[in-house]
């Protein structure tokens, strides 16, 4: 911040000093001057505004070293000018960087080497030449030879020129690269690259020719001059992209569904190619919307991954360009994370309402059975019992009497059968206290169990339900798979949350296969806003571990 | 008369096969599923199979696909379906497919041994029987104002057992009324409701039963 602060002093004093040392002032000498201002007064509002990139930087630099090179040079003071001299054309390299890494200022690959080139071009091949160089006001001419010193200059305009026209191809082609939507976005490259080519082309004339092309020479002053105006007006209006994310999350809370989450993403982006792919976890791959698997984005496509605690959920395939808007990039692949997770929580949700109703409609479906098969079938064969008694009362005593014994017994049966059923229903040993409840659970149970109730009060009657059912089905899991000698429950409160522990010394090892019965549990107690654990290592037992909120509010909200 | 009976449940078989004994029918064989229901029909030829609708091994519909295992290989074997609910939606469809010869009744009617031999030898007869139960659903749904609520108390009596499947005479001898009655009160009674007269009971069964279904009227 103060840095900033300080460069703006600094450019107030240097920008008006430029002009009082212009010695024949002309509109084309006052334009040539006023370039270096330009690029730091533009490079320092960029800087202030996009402070998350580093062109308002890159324009200021290059803006100092225009002007530093102008004003020192113009001193009369000779170490001055030499310094001057020395800097002078090194602004090149800076303003390169701008270019190439319009619009985030990062250089990747290939942009730093030719960064590195020019840097190499404008400075050290300049104090090489200036070794060289005759001349009174030149501290550095060590061994003056102007001859000498013309060749190191040719060759080093020829190589500078050769870097800039490089630097011009790579930027045609980056614009002509991107999405038709984003090249107006990438305008100021354009405008960049134009005043490179304009340099470039006067610099041969004069390599060729030997003498300056006048005309030239003043459209590249206004072209300098404009060029970082080019890149203010850009880079706010990027700024302004971003401002499309507050669109954005108002879009996504509109239509969270996955098809149209692919499409407001487009716009924010401004990159009507893009596509959200999906990752499918067990095959290592992208999909799309329709199920096939992505191939590996084209070239100028990139993908960038949208990840969820640090795994890949999706992936955004989209403009290479888009990539010079990393924070841009970054905020939408968070939004889209987001609309993700929210669309995966309403699915998992969903699931486990369906899970319940279909729990709900197969535990019915199961006492119909029961009833069908067991009492049901029971009292009909009562009833025949019973008819074929009454024809036999009179003609045969015995035999009635006979028939009537194996009827009472059909019928505590029936009754038994009838009881265990409604427990199954609902365990109307509840009303008695979920301790009482349990010990009860426990009598019933093949393994030995203990069973320790630590609560002070009673808890809601729909958290004692889903209790008593934790610890049954768990008791039932112990009996059918654990090979356990005995089993433990433990009931206890922490806070506003009861624990349930159904432990046994079996063989754990229990995976989640034979567990439509745990998923269910876990439905059940997740409806209460709870969690369920199962740890059960190999030999090590299996431990059951259920924690539900007690308060009441939360049971009857469901 | 021969009987072949299919139910997996040991004591109700055996039950039904005494209380059919002591009726004067002859149980020739008894079948625990399906498959072995179709198999001693094959064997035994009787004059009629009666079919527990839920059996092993899915407990869903293995009396029905051995009723129609049955009908397709003897369409002279009458078969009779018993089930421990009746739903008159399995009772359209049946009597849709094939009415004669067909029986579908509420298990318990066994025990009122004299009602359910009559039915067994109307459906042996080549008639049809149907529980009660669904003619009295049926009705339950019905609106009173409709023409339904036109019919006369004795007139309904005579619809229901219609229903049932009864023929004329059956209905005269169950209602002690003369033959001659029965019929101009059917004719009575399928008049108001708008319906072919016909003489076949297994038909009239089927028409009532449309007539009374909830997506059976235009």
């Amino acid at each position: 911040m103060t840095g900033r602060r300080l460069l703006w002093v600094l450019a107030a004093i240097s920008i008006p000093l430029g002009f009082a040392l212009l010695e024949d002032p002309t509109l084309t000498t006052v334009v040539n001057r006023a370039v270096g201002g330009s690029f730091i007064v533009c490079g320092l509002i960029v800087w202030q505004h996009r402070p998350d990139t580093r062109t308002g930087a890159l324009m200021t630099l290059t803006g100092f070293l225009y002007l530093g090179g102008q004003v020192l040079g113009a001193l009369d003071w000779p170490p001055a000018h030499t310094v001057g001299e020395a800097f002078a054309v090194v602004w090149l390299a800076a303003f390169g960087a701008v270019v190439l890494g319009y619009p985030s200022g990062r250089l990747v690959g290939f942009d730093r080497v030719l960064v590195g080139a020019w840097i190499f071009g404008t400075l050290v091949w300049q104090l090489v030449w200036m070794l060289f160089l005759p001349g009174d006001e030149n501290v550095l001419a060590v061994w003056p030879d102007a001859e000498l010193a013309d060749t190191i200059d040719t060759a080093q305009r020829t190589f500078n020129t050769t870097v800039g026209a490089t630097v011009a191809v790579v930027g045609i082609h980056r614009w002509l690269r991107a999405a038709p939507a984003l090249r107006q976005l990438l305008l100021p490259l354009l405008a960049g690259v134009a005043a490179v080519i304009v340099l470039a082309v006067q610099s041969y004339y004069r390599l060729i020719t030997g003498e300056f092309m006048r005309p030239t020479q003043e459209l590249t002053a206004f072209v300098l001059f404009l060029v970082p105006l080019a890149f203010l007006v850009g880079m706010l209006r990027a700024q302004l992209a971003r401002a499309g994310m507050a669109d954005l999350i108002v879009a996504l809370q509109r239509a969270p569904d996955t098809q149209q989450l692919g499409a407001v993403l487009a716009r924010t982006l401004r990159d009507p190619s893009l596509e959200l792919v999906y990752w499918l976890p067990g095959f290592e791959t992208y999909i799309d919307e329709d199920g096939r698997p992505c191939p590996p984005p084209a070239d100028g496509r990139v993908l960038t991954p949208i990840e969820h605690d640090g795994e890949p959920v999706a992936a955004l395939v989209h403009d290479a360009a888009l990539t010079y808007e990393p924070e841009l990039l970054a905020l939408v692949c968070a939004a889209a994370d987001v609309a993700l997770a929210h669309t995966r929580l309403v699915q998992e949700l969903t699931r486990s309402r369906v899970r319940l109703v279909e729990a709900g409609d197969e535990a019915r479906r199961k006492i119909e059975r029961d009833l069908h098969d067991g009492a049901q079938q029971r009292l009909v064969s009562l009833a025949i019992a019973l008819r074929l008694t009454e024809d036999r009362l009179k003609e045969d005593p015995d035999a009635a009497a006979s028939l009537v014994a194996a009827a009472r017994e059909e019928l505590k049966a029936s009754l038994e059968e009838l009881r265990e059923l409604a427990r199954g229903i609902h365990p109307a040993v509840l009303e008695h206290g979920l301790a009482t409840a349990l010990n009860s659970l426990a009598v019933r149970s093949p393994t030995p169990a203990r069973v320790t109730v630590e609560l002070d009060e009673p808890l809601p009657e729909a958290v004692e339900l889903a209790l008593y059912f934790v610890a049954s089905e768990g008791l039932a899991n112990v009996a059918k798979y654990a090979q356990a000698h005995e089993a433990e429950i433990h009931v206890t409160r922490a806070g506003d949350v009861v624990v349930i522990e159904v432990a046994d010394d079996g063989i754990g090892g229990a995976d989640g296969a034979h567990g439509s019965g745990l998923r269910g549990l876990a439905d059940r107690v997740e409806a209460f806003g709870g969690r369920l654990r199962v740890t059960s290592p190999p030999g090590g037992g299996t431990r059951l571990h259920a924690e539900l909120p007690c308060d009441a509010s939360v049971a009857s909200s469901r | 008369m021969r009987v072949v009976i299919a139910d997996d449940s040991l004591l109700v078989r055996e039950g039904i096969a005494s209380l059919l004994r002591r009726a004067g029918f002859d149980v020739v064989a008894e079948a625990a599923d399906g498959d072995e229901a179709v198999a001693l029909v094959d064997a035994h030829m009787p004059d009629i199979a009666i079919v527990d609708i839920r059996m092993p091994p899915t407990h869903t519909d293995e009396g029905l696909r051995a009723a129609h295992a049955i009908r397709a290989r003897h369409p002279d074997v009458a078969i009779v379906i018993l089930s421990q609910h009746v739903e008159a939606g399995i009772a359209m469809r049946l009597l849709a497919e094939t009415p004669q010869r067909l029986g579908y009744l509420l298990k318990d009617r066994v025990t009122e041994i004299e009602e359910f031999a009559a039915s067994l030898r109307r459906v042996a007869g080549g008639g049809s029987a149907l529980d009660p139960k669904v003619f009295e659903r049926l009705l339950a749904a019905q609106r009173d104002d409709g023409p339904l609520g036109a019919l006369s108390a004795r007139e309904r009596e005579v619809l229901a057992l219609v229903a049932e499947g009864l023929s004329n005479r059956a209905i005269g001898e169950r209602l002690d009324i003369t033959e001659g009655g029965v019929q101009k009160h059917v004719r009575a009674v399928f008049t108001k409701l708008g319906l072919a007269t016909g003489d076949d009971a297994h038909r009239r069964v089927l028409a009532v039963l449309t007539y009374l279904s909830p997506d059976g009227r235009r």
